[in-house]
């Protein structure tokens, strides 16, 4: 797919907090880290409840298997500079073309809407937002409390 | 919203379809557009009232000619853009059901307005 399924930090008050937990000597690379990982573990979860036969076209008759298995879980951060990015959903080497053609659907077959929202839905991307904070804010009052 | 999205996709002289909408013997035009709609949510309330909507869609392009499947569609994203959907990125790649055809796909959305202040 085209577009990179990445999710970078995307909460508002992000720079308060990162400068907050800066000025406390706080680990400002692992705590993004964290919440990076943090996030794609909602949006995998988010998948792996989707990637069930019953949601598939023809409730799964033509599914051979294979995209369950192929819900990207590396939790490698990408670092370009300081932004850090995490890749989100389908391993491509693995699903190949299904996972596509699940999450758009072709003129003659309904996409998998449940499985499109898994990443890019409102739902996931506030629980995203909310992870994200979090776990800032947890990293700055670990830090204030020594 | 969805007449505005296909007015505009229609002025492209291309049939414009729902996605997954064309039955399984069904000849695929040689261009055509599809859309499909992923959601419609509320954005901003005020005083109980829904005040503007975001409507998000899926955009794609299908054609014989692999060419067109980025020109016709930046063509038609900039179309989209004149009458006030917004586009994020350019685009992805869709499936098609033959091996005929080549499909590329946009996310598009609209901010609306629901009542004036």
């Amino acid at each position: 797919m085209a577009r990179k399924n990445r999710v970078g930090l995307q909460f508002s008050g992000f720079k308060e907090l990162a400068e907050k937990l800066d000025g406390l000597q706080g680990d400002l690379k692992k705590t993004t880290e964290d919440a990076l990982r943090g996030s794609k573990a909602i949006v995998s979860s988010g998948l792996k409840e989707t990637a069930q036969k019953s949601n598939y076209p023809a409730h799964g008759k033509y599914s051979h298997g294979g995209t369950h298995e192929s819900i990207d879980v590396s939790n490698d951060v990408e670092w370009e500079g300081t932004l850090g990015e995490i890749h989100v959903g389908f391993d491509f080497k693995k699903s190949g073309l299904k996972s596509i053609f699940l999450m758009y659907g072709t003129p003659r077959m309904k996409k998998v809407q449940e499985m499109y929202d898994a990443i890019y839905g409102d739902k996931t991307k506030s629980q995203i937002r909310k992870i994200q904070k979090e776990t800032f804010q947890q990293a700055i009052k670990k830090k204030m409390e020594g | 919203m969805e007449d505005l999205l296909i007015e505009t996709l229609e002025s492209f002289g291309f049939p414009v379809r729902l996605q997954g909408s064309l039955l399984p013997d069904e000849q695929y035009p040689d261009h055509f557009f599809t859309f499909w709609n992923n959601s419609s949510n509320g954005e901003s309330y005020y005083d109980n009232d829904e005040v503007s909507t975001v409507y998000d869609y899926d955009v794609n392009f299908y054609s014989i000619n692999p060419e067109w499947v980025y020109s016709k569609l930046r063509e038609a994203a900039e179309a989209l853009k004149k009458v006030g959907f917004i586009i994020s990125g350019d685009g992805h790649s869709v499936l098609s059901d033959e091996p005929t055809h080549d499909g590329r796909g946009i996310h598009v959305q609209f901010l609306k307005q629901n009542q004036e202040e």
